[in-house]
């Protein structure tokens, strides 16, 4: 029986991982929230794009990959600020306990209303060891890190741009996704945002490119977003009270299923 | 010396590339259609400057790191010294020593340090009316026909010979003497590419006239006529093998017109610079609009090293200026044949890049992508780079860099990525498909200043590889007054 689990989770996750690693995709402290300078404390573990708030933010994630219950990400992480620089911190577990990982993150940097760059640091290992095995024997065969920058700039009212290199480097065991140079930009007037984003060429792979747009109403904010190579789509809500949101996020991939997103927390300013 | 393109009937290159008739036919249709867009473009208040693709000069390997000094001038009264370090992690380390110094007669530099391409010195003092110095030689006469030509076909002039150039190349090694504030007179004597020369150029008015001869008894001369932004060369060699050129630049208002139109025989040789004679015929045209608003910058050349090589190359680069902090620049560029005179023929290509630079307090940010393609609208690329750099400034004048690039280059061709360090320009080159970030950290430090840098490679390969392996640098800079 657990043989099975373990092949059927092999069989699915491993494309699903390899099909995820196309693009510049989120993983350990994914959000549902928009692509850009972070607004939660994961993203901005993620990216290494500060927040602009400089308020304590705390959220918690779940994400359930293509439909598998057997590859969920669930994750905490924290932020603060004082004056001009911003840190965050968190914790992630992903998977089963007998093929997935935990993984910590760190960041830091400096924001201002015009712009902002930041350091991001994110340590994995593995969760289960056989003895005697490799990875019982060798840290660089149980455990890897990684460590990235991002930086945005407001380069017009209401247009922002952004850089983020996830992955400039790494070292131990590979990083679950291969997270190349993204670049993107938003625009935002009267309530609605748009965004376009490139991830270049990732190994042997093309670019990939993503646009969405989003709507806010009051205290609630929807977007749909599109990424190509495969052609997906996905939506994605988020409804903030006072510093508490929550937001859900769906992204449906053509052959390998849905990815579910949902965030809770509390921030300064939720987009 | 830091762009290409190119173009050329070769034997390969004639069955992509058109005959010569067709190419001048094309370069004119293009020049007609750079005016009207030159026009255009002035009245949409768009701009022109970029970096283009940067290539090392034709006496370098293709493939190679490329190493060129900055012509970074000292004060009168002013002493430099620099000390550094460079290599591999796991590896040993280069060092490397400098002095520089400039008094009122006397001044020089001297590098020193194991694999340093850089290593060496020079120093110039004044005497008899006039000055004299030992050490490097990279000078130029004229035009550059015999001495001092450009890298590339297209170039008017080098970027790293003359004492005005702004960077320091190195044709030779020996001593040299001029005369005067206007150098009336200038004689030299050196080892260039392997070779004895001795050779003097007087100046009279607008009339110069040179010659270089060899211990073989080889000799050449050159007469140049210069009259405001008009200039001539005429260079002839024993076996009366000869080459002209003619520059010429006008102005009007912010905008500048250059050309220049050079033949004479395919088999002259420059006997300081064999590998620099460049082509024996060219065309070239330049438009420039340097406004407030920002630069358009149009380039049309066609050039014929010998029959069955050659080239053209067509540019255009556009830099607008939103404001004092923040600029978009786009650029497009054809070539056809080979810049160089000898090595492979790339063939066509097309390409374009664009690029963004946006600014607020203590923090730049700039991104950029470019392609160039074998085939029309950089398709079939050939090289694919994309980069983000952001700058934090940091307190007491430090700052940290960091920058990252993507980049995709097909077998058999060549990708140089620029460094800047606090000495020296490096052309870095790169090959195959990875990514590279090259962090740099410049802090104040024991009187002076250091300079940190880190690269960190991701290329494809085997993980420890001598390629994969972080490189590293640092340096510590200090001025101060002699007196």
């Amino acid at each position: 029986m657990r043989a099975a689990r373990v092949t059927r989770v092999t069989t699915f996750a491993l494309p699903a991982i390899l099909a995820l690693a196309a693009r510049a995709a989120s993983q350990d402290f994914t959000s549902a929230t928009l692509p850009g300078p972070a607004s939660s404390a994961g993203a901005f573990i993620e990216s290494g794009l500060p927040q602009v708030g400089a308020g304590p933010a705390l959220d918690a994630s779940y994400t359930r990959w293509f439909g598998l219950p057997e590859l969920e990400t669930r994750a905490v992480a924290c932020a603060a600020g004082w004056r001009l620089t911003r840190v965050a911190a968190g914790f992630s577990q992903t998977g089963e306990p007998d093929l997935g990982w935990s993984a910590i993150g760190l960041a830091c940097g400096v924001a201002r209303p015009a712009g902002g760059a930041g350091l991001r640091a994110v340590a994995r290992r593995e969760r289960a060891i056989e003895p005697g095995s490799a990875a019982a024997v060798r840290l660089e065969a149980r455990a890897g890190a990684e460590v990235g920058w991002g930086a945005w700039l407001e380069a017009a009212r209401g247009l922002r741009l952004w850089a983020a290199v996830p992955q400039s480097w790494s070292t131990g065991v590979a990083p679950p996704l291969g997270r190349p140079l993204e670049i993107g930009g938003e625009f935002e007037r009267d309530g609605l945002t748009l965004w376009l984003t490139r991830s270049a060429p990732s190994g042997g792979a093309e670019a990939d490119h993503g646009a969405g747009v989003a709507l806010r109403s009051g205290p609630l904010v929807a977007w749909a977003s599109v990424r190509d190579r495969p052609l997906r789509g996905g939506v994605g809500l988020t409804a903030s009270a006072r510093r508490l949101f929550v937001a859900a996020a769906v992204e449906s991939h053509p052959e390998l299923g849905e990815t579910v997103q949902l965030a809770l927390g509390l921030a300064g300013a939720v987009r | 010396m830091m762009r290409a393109a190119s173009s050329g009937p070769g034997t390969a290159a004639r069955r992509c590339a058109p005959g010569s008739a067709a190419l001048l036919a094309r370069a004119l249709v293009v020049a007609v259609l750079v005016a009207l867009l030159f026009a255009v473009a002035a009245r949409a208040q768009l701009a022109a400057d970029s970096t283009g693709y940067a290539e090392p000069p034709p006496e370098e390997p293709e493939g190679a790191d490329y190493e060129v000094e900055s012509a970074d001038s000292l004060s009168e009264g002013a002493i430099e010294l620099g000390m550094g370090a460079a290599g591999r992690v796991g590896s040993k380390p280069r060092q490397t020593r400098r002095v520089r110094f400039n008094d009122r007669t006397l001044g020089g530099s001297v590098r020193e340090g194991e694999g340093d391409p850089l290593a060496g010195g020079s120093i110039e003092t004044g005497v008899l009316a006039g000055r004299a110095g030992v050490g490097r030689l990279a000078p130029r006469w004229g035009r550059g026909l015999l001495l001092g030509a450009a890298a590339e076909p297209w170039s008017a002039a080098a970027s790293d010979r003359g004492s005005a150039a702004p960077f320091r190349g190195r044709a030779g090694r020996g001593a040299w003497y001029r005369l005067g504030e206007s150098e009336v007179l200038e004689t030299l004597y050196g080892r260039f590419a392997k070779c004895d020369l001795t050779g003097g150029r007087v100046r009279a008015g607008p009339f110069g006239f040179g010659a270089l001869a060899d211990r073989a008894g080889n000799a050449q001369s050159s007469l140049s006529l210069c009259q405001g932004r008009t200039e001539h060369e005429l260079a002839l060699d024993r076996a009366g093998r000869w080459r002209v050129e003619t520059a010429l630049e006008r102005s009007a208002g912010s905008r500048t017109l250059a050309a220049r139109v050079r033949g004479g025989s395919a088999d002259l040789r420059s006997l300081a610079e064999p590998l620099r004679s460049g082509p024996a015929r060219a065309l070239a045209m330049e438009l420039r609009d340097d406004a407030r608003w920002g630069r358009v910058r149009v380039q049309a050349a066609l050039w014929s090293f010998a029959p069955g090589r050659g080239g053209a190359r067509a540019a255009l680069e556009v830099r607008r200026r939103f404001n004092r902090r923040e600029s978009v620049a786009m650029g497009f560029e054809e070539r056809h044949g080979t810049p160089r005179e000898s090595g492979r023929i790339p063939g066509f290509r097309q390409g374009a890049w664009g690029e963004w630079r946006g600014e607020v307090a203590g923090l730049v940010l700039a991104l950029r992508h470019e392609v160039l393609g074998a085939e029309r609208l950089g398709r079939a690329a050939v090289r694919t780079v994309t980069a983000a750099q952001a700058e934090l400034e940091g307190p007491a004048g430090s700052g940290l860099r960091i920058t990252h690039c993507v980049y995709r280059v097909r077998s058999g061709e060549n990708l140089y990525l620029i460094e800047t360090a606090s000495d020296r320009v490096i052309l870095r080159a790169v090959s195959g498909t990875g990514r590279r970030t090259r962090v740099e950290l410049r802090a104040p430090g024991a009187g002076g200043h250091v300079n940190a840098a880190l690269e960190l490679q991701g290329v494809a390969g085997a993980p420890g590889s001598e390629a994969t392996r972080p490189r590293w640098t640092l340096d510590w800079t200090r001025r101060a007054r002699s007196r």
